[in-house]
């Protein structure tokens, strides 16, 4: 009979900082002696620097150029994906060929951040101009300028999945009917409200053998995937760099590895032996910091007259900007992976190309490219609904694996594991079908639903390798009983917002039999926690990061039991955890559990077999990836005089397996939703065809506003994981993903007369008036 | 991004800010509630040797409504007009105050910071221009003028203002009859990608004093006159109605420095201009 | 640069610095003041991270110029009361689960603040005064709940409002959805009311 406290909607215990001003991110550090730094970037999209010049700069300033930062490094910055025919493994930190306007070519440091940047402008930099590629079709067409000519292409790769030619030849052959739709959808940023930011600390000759220790702050998702890069880049011992990610005021992939200008920092730092700051401006950031999406997909679905869908085909390109980001084409790859989702095709063959231009690089975002695998799919069987008249959800579930299919293998071929889509699939529509009648002012309304499968927890190790991914798949976590009793978890896995602090206490605890507040989380510091490669990403954390938690208090709860059974004088098998003691079933005897702790680390008397003091550490190797899945559902309203469009009701049907605590999960749908919408209806990055970006500002890129955002109804089914331990699917991503195509089929359903075969996001009010009036 | 150097100075006298503008002409640049101004600075695209700020001389602070129009000082704040209790004497005024950007934004905007800025989506200078107001400048070469509205904004933030001269007040009159202030814009908030000022009165059943400006669709707000031209003495009614919106679609055809950009395309802000003044012309008949 | 001396009140207490005339009031209060809790997200004047209260008005503090802060009372989050609004604020934006990863908040925390103090109701709180900020973590759902239970908490004093803007804000609530342009359906409204004068 213990407290449960998995599944209760504990109030999460980080949110004092914030609400009190005493949160810690990376621009509240100050080092006594630091310096402020300021990035030089090119000002071209293409061109050839041929002189960095900086006699202008004040004395008071130091700055770097090219050859003097080409100088400390020994390898270029590494891709850790490489996929298909890719040939481009790494990229070099600097480079005199210009290749987007904000690569960055050198630093300047000087007292504050203001004199830095007059430094960095007194730069004079002579460069030869190229001419710049900016859209994929440019960077196709056969005269296109190349970003690197020795390659004699600006393919960087390209890669299949699914079926062979054949097979799908003969499955659309046979089809009745075959529909084809473009689908472009526009890059976007996910604009973290906190910028990037880095504080490189060097502690001269801290280390052994005189070698200079550095600690470096920084705004990260992944501490471990930081230090190692720096290490690789700057040829320094791991042991010698440490990591600390502090307070990190939002990341969704964007703060996902070490980038060229932070890497800059450091250097900076060990030149001068100071510590330097450098936080990234809003400016910066919208030009520098990695963008996503940028793809053209056609699309064909081959279906038959009855509704049953048949054959899938995609050939999706995606502009890659001017270098592959971290994770390469790792979202087109997963895209095009996942884009089979939740029904059952005989066929699913898909190609993938990956472009470069002139432009900044696409990473990761929240998704990673399953947001537009959705929008593929969900608006190919919309289209076929459609064209058949069948109402969009009976043709959905006539095609949705069933329950009882599960497992089932997608044709790509990603096994998925275990749930019920079609119940999140028919709930959802009795949900939004409740929803309150539209008022008669004369605006299309329309109802839209995505029904889709988030594969999070990515791995297992294997399986990354065999794709070519170079990170180990798995989780580790530490716990450690202090002698007082509290416990805390040292993990790999690095929150910034997700409320792990909160929710991976909740799961030690249910395993200890004690209150979730004496567990703490340790986390962000790769001094003090176990190495993960990813940190938080990919909707890991509570699937992989508390699996690993949960298997490892469970070690520890064995330990417990071993010791205050000792203690009681009774079998190991007869004592229960709960309410912070242990206790001889069936009896009132007992010990509390922090006795038992401060004689674990006393060592005294202990059960033969048991080492002195309470910790246990396990590293998690996932057997699968783990499958979340979800119906989202939406009425917009749209004015087809003016194309603006309201998103007025919201539904979300899901089921992320075990829900530690549902506060949280309906807080990640509520900001994934909001995302999604965002790029469905208002955001994008534009560059002119001078590679020039226009969207430099928060004024030109509109991210959703409070009054864009409907309240959002969500019902939970939980289907507990049947691989992960404790049950959990990774959710984090799963809100993009549903909200993106359901509200781009809900405006397409609210005006069925216009013309969608080309169809690009963000739906615009321009666009939709286009669609409307120009075009159908 | 932080602002290149600047000299500050905060005089208490006009006469010193006049001065201070007349030694260092194209140099120096007001700052009223710096709404504009300190983006500008931040991005260091406005690069003065001075900056003047106007924030002490307490005679630009103050603004008076009447039934006749609001007399605004320059620095008079739009938040502090918006929530006079007598705003709704001037019929528009609040609601062209209340589409600014956010209250966070409107407890600095200046009303003479907005107009001087003139920028082409803004709502205040097209209400300035709907409602015939007038801008009064002071310069010591040039001492006091005053400058129809017509005749004060000549392109995207380019306005008769010289250099030397700072913009001591605007009057707005009040309208005889109605005035609705419509815009198109990405979010609450944002500026306009197609906004109108749409005004008339009736007497004897008939319309009177119709106005028509349209913003954020060229480089300055317009004032459309052969759209108003339909108005004037007609029935209000939908005849009338849609007779002048087809004269505003084709005299749109005729602007110059016809916005067409990656927001919204041309095509687009000139239909949507026609919708906006339909619907505000059929709500206040 | 010639440095200027200013004065103002912050928290309550009264600070004298010199700073530089470029220097922005975001930086004085973080850098130089010492107080991290107000945040800068884009120095444009669009996120709201910075916002600060400055004479009883929430405002950007990245769009202000230390020195123009000079006899100005400015309050930051690190001063908000512990008691009152101000804390109903804070622990209906805890309670609801109105934050993520924390950064937007101190700046909704003021606005909130300043916006209760003064009357604002909840639904005009919920919508303009939050349009005002940027959240990328939350989707505003949550946010929105916190304002109606800080509101409830603390009470709506709504009677602080003046009457005509209470009209023009139930109004547009209303309409909320049935126009999908806020801003159309705002001004033609209170052109109606404009005209009935
Ligand atoms: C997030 C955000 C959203 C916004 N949205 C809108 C919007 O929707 N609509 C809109 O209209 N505006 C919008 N604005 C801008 C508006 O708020 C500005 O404040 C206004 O345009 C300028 O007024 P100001 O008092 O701030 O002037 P400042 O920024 O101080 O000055 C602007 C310019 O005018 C000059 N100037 C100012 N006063 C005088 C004077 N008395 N004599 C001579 N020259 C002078 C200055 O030198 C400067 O060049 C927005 C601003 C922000 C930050
Ligand atoms: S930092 Fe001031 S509004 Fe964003
Ligand atoms: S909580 Fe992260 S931006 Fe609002």
């Amino acid at each position: 009979m213990r407290p449960r406290h998995v599944g209760q909607r504990v109030p999460r215990v980080n949110d004092h900082g914030p609400l009190h001003g005493t949160g810690l991110y990376v621009d509240d550090i100050e080092v006594p002696g630091m310096l402020h730094a300021a990035i030089v970037r090119s000002p071209v999209a293409h061109g050839i620097l041929t002189a960095f010049e900086s006699e202008s700069v004040p004395g008071s300033a130091s700055v770097f150029g090219p050859e003097h930062l080409r100088a400390r490094v020994h390898a270029e910055v590494p891709v850790l994906w490489t996929i298909g025919d890719q040939q481009q493994l790494g990229t070099p930190l600097v480079d005199e060929h210009l290749r987007y306007v904000g690569q960055p070519i050198g630093i300047a440091v000087a007292g504050s951040r203001y004199q830095a940047e007059d430094a960095a402008e007194a730069v004079d930099l002579a460069i030869d101009y190229l001419t710049p590629v900016v859209g994929i079709d440019q960077a196709l067409a056969p005269d296109a300028p190349l970003l690197y000519p020795d390659s004699g292409t600006n393919v960087i790769a390209t890669f299949e999945a699914g079926d062979s030619a054949e097979h799908d030849r003969a499955v659309f052959a046979a089809a009745d009917r075959v529909l084809r739709t473009t689908l472009r959808i526009g890059r976007v940023h996910g604009l973290a409200i906190e910028p990037r930011g880095i504080v490189a600390v060097p502690e001269p000759r801290r280390a052994p053998g005189n070698r200079n220790r550095i600690t470096i702050y920084t705004s990260t998702q992944t501490p471990h995937g930081v230090r190692d890069s720096v290490c690789e880049v700057l040829g320094l011992r791991q042991g010698d760099v440490r990591v600390v990610a502090p307070d990190v005021g939002g990341a969704f992939g964007l703060k996902d590895h070490i980038y060229e200008d932070e890497l800059m920092v450091v250097i900076a730092a060990l030149e001068l032996g100071r510590p330097v700051k450098w936080i990234e401006d809003r400016f910066e950031s919208l030009l520098a910091t990695t963008h996503a999406r940028d793809e053209i997909h056609e699309v064909e679905v081959a279906f038959d007259e009855d509704g049953s869908l048949r054959g899938l085909r995609v050939d999706g390109r995606r502009n890659v900007g001017a270098r592959l980001a971290v994770f390469g084409g790792g979202p087109l790859f997963t895209a095009l992976g996942v884009v089979p989702g939740p029904y059952r095709w005989e066929s699913v063959r898909c190609g993938g190309r990956l472009v470069a231009t002139n432009t900044m690089s696409t990473g990761a975002y929240r998704g990673f490219g399953q947001t537009q695998a959705a929008l593929i799919r969900e608006r190919a069987v919309d289209l076929v609904a459609g064209e058949l008249g069948i109402d969009p959800v009976d043709l959905r579930e006539m095609n949705m694996i069933a329950a009882d299919e599960l497992p089932y293998r997608m044709r790509t071929p990603i096994q998925l594991d275990n749930g019920d889509y079609r119940r999140a699939l028919r709930r959802a529509g009795e949900l939004i079908a409740e929803a309150p009648a539209p008022p008669d002012d004369g605006l299309a309304r329309g109802v839209g639903y995505c029904s889709y499968v988030q594969m999070g927890g990515i791995g297992p190790s294997d399986a990354n390798e065999a794709i070519g991914l170079q990170i180990g798949g798995f989780e580790s976590a530490t716990v450690r009983f202090e002698p007082d009793g509290t416990v805390r978890v040292a993990t790999g896995i690095s929150p910034h917002g997700q409320g792990l602090e909160t929710t991976i206490p909740q799961l030690v605890a249910d395993e200890l039999g004690i209150n979730p507040g004496t567990v703490e989380l340790v986390h962000g510091d790769t001094d003090t926690t176990p190495y993960s490669a990813y940190g938080t990403a990919a909707s890991r954390s509570i699937a992989l990061g508390g699996g690993a938690a949960v298997v490892a208090s469970q070690r520890l709860a064995d330990k417990v039991r071993a010791i205050a059974a000792e203690m009681l004088e009774a079998n190991p098998a007869d004592i229960e955890l709960g309410n912070g003691r242990a206790t001889v079933a069936g009896t009132n005897v007992d010990v509390a559990i922090a006795d038992v702790a401060r004689r674990a680390w006393q060592g005294f008397r202990l059960p033969d077999g048991s080492d002195p003091g309470l910790a246990e550490s396990y590293a998690y190797e996932p057997v699968s990836a783990t499958f979340s899945y979800a119906t989202h559902a939406c009425r917009v309203a749209v004015d087809t005089e003016t194309g603006a469009v309201s998103v007025e009701e919201y539904v979300v049907v899901h089921d992320c397996g075990t829900i530690v605590n549902p506060t949280i999960v309906e807080g990640q749908i509520h900001g994934g939703v909001a995302q999604g919408l965002g790029a469905a209806l208002m955001e994008e990055f534009f560059y002119d065809e001078d590679g020039q970006p226009l969207s430099s500002t928060l004024l030109d890129y509109h991210v959703p506003v409070s009054e864009s955002m409907p309240d959002i109804r969500i019902e939970h089914l939980q289907i507990p994981s049947p691989h992960t331990p404790g049950g959990m699917k990774g959710m984090g991503e799963g809100g993009t993903n549903g909200s993106y195509a359901a509200v781009v089929n809900a405006v397409c359903s609210a005006l069925p007369d216009a013309d969608w075969s080309d169809l690009a996001t963000p739906l615009s009010p321009s666009r939709i008036w286009q669609a409307l009036h120009e075009r159908a | 991004m932080k602002p290149h150097p600047f000299d500050y100075a905060a005089p208490e006298a006009l006469d010193e800010v006049l001065d201070l503008l007349a030694r260092l002409g194209d140099d120096a640049v007001v700052i009223a509630g710096g709404q504009s101004l300190v983006p500008m600075l931040n991005l260091r695209l406005a690069r003065p040797e001075m900056v003047v700020d106007l924030r002490r001389i307490a005679d630009l602070a103050t603004f008076t409504i009447t039934d006749q129009g609001l007399r605004a000082g320059a620095m008079a704040r739009a938040i502090d007009v918006e929530e006079h209790p007598d705003v709704h004497l001037v019929p528009g005024l609040g609601d062209a105050l209340r589409q600014i950007g956010h209250p966070q934004v409107r407890s600095r905007t200046t009303i003479g910071g907005s107009v001087a800025h003139a920028d082409a989506a803004a709502e205040l200078p097209a209400l300035l221009l709907a409602l015939s107001g007038q801008v009064v400048l002071h310069s010591v070469a040039r001492g006091e003028r005053t400058v129809e509205a017509a005749d004060f904004f000549t392109g995207p933030m380019m306005t008769v203002r010289e250099p030397d001269e700072l913009l001591t007040s605007v009057w707005i009159p009040a309208h005889p009859g109605s005035v609705a202030v419509v815009e198109v814009a990405k979010r609450p908030g944002d500026f306009a990608m197609v906004g109108a000022v749409v005004a008339y009165a009736i007497a004897d059943g008939v319309i009177s004093d119709p106005s028509i400006v349209l913003f954020g669709v060229s480089g300055q707000p317009v004032r459309m006159a052969s759209a108003e031209a339909v108005l004037v003495g007609a029935v209000a009614n939908a005849n009338t109605f849609q007779a002048t919106v087809e004269q505003l679609r084709e005299e749109f055809g005729l602007l110059e420095g016809f916005r067409d950009d990656v927001y919204a395309t041309g095509g687009y802000r000139r239909q949507v201009a026609g919708t906006l003044v339909a619907r505000a012309l059929a709500s206040m008949s | 640069m010639n440095e200027h001396t200013i004065r103002l009140t912050v928290n309550g207490e009264n600070a004298e610095v010199r700073v530089e005339p470029r220097m922005l009031l975001s930086d004085l209060i973080r850098h130089q003041l010492g107080l991290t809790g107000t945040h800068v997200g884009c120095e444009q004047g669009a996120c709201g991270a910075c916002t600060v209260i400055i004479d009883g008005r929430p405002q950007r503090s990245c769009l202000v110029l230390a020195v123009q802060a000079d006899g100005t009372t400015v309050e930051t989050v690190e001063g908000v009361e512990c008691d009152g609004i101000e804390n109903a604020v804070q622990t209906a934006l805890h309670e609801q689960h109105g934050l993520q990863c924390g950064f937007c908040t101190p700046g909704i925390v003021m606005s909130l603040v300043a916006a209760h103090r003064a009357g604002v109701p909840a639904a005009t709180a919920r919508e303009q005064v939050l349009d005002g900020h940027l959240c990328r973590c939350t989707g505003y759902v949550n946010i929105r709940a916190a304002v109606d239970a800080a509101w409830e908490a603390a009470g709506d004093r709504r009677t602080g409002y003046r009457q005509e803007n209470l009209g023009q804000e139930s109004h547009r609530q209303e309409s909320h959805g049935q126009e999908s342009l806020g801003q159309v359906s705002l001004g033609q409204e209170s052109h109606r009311q404009g005209g009935s004068e």
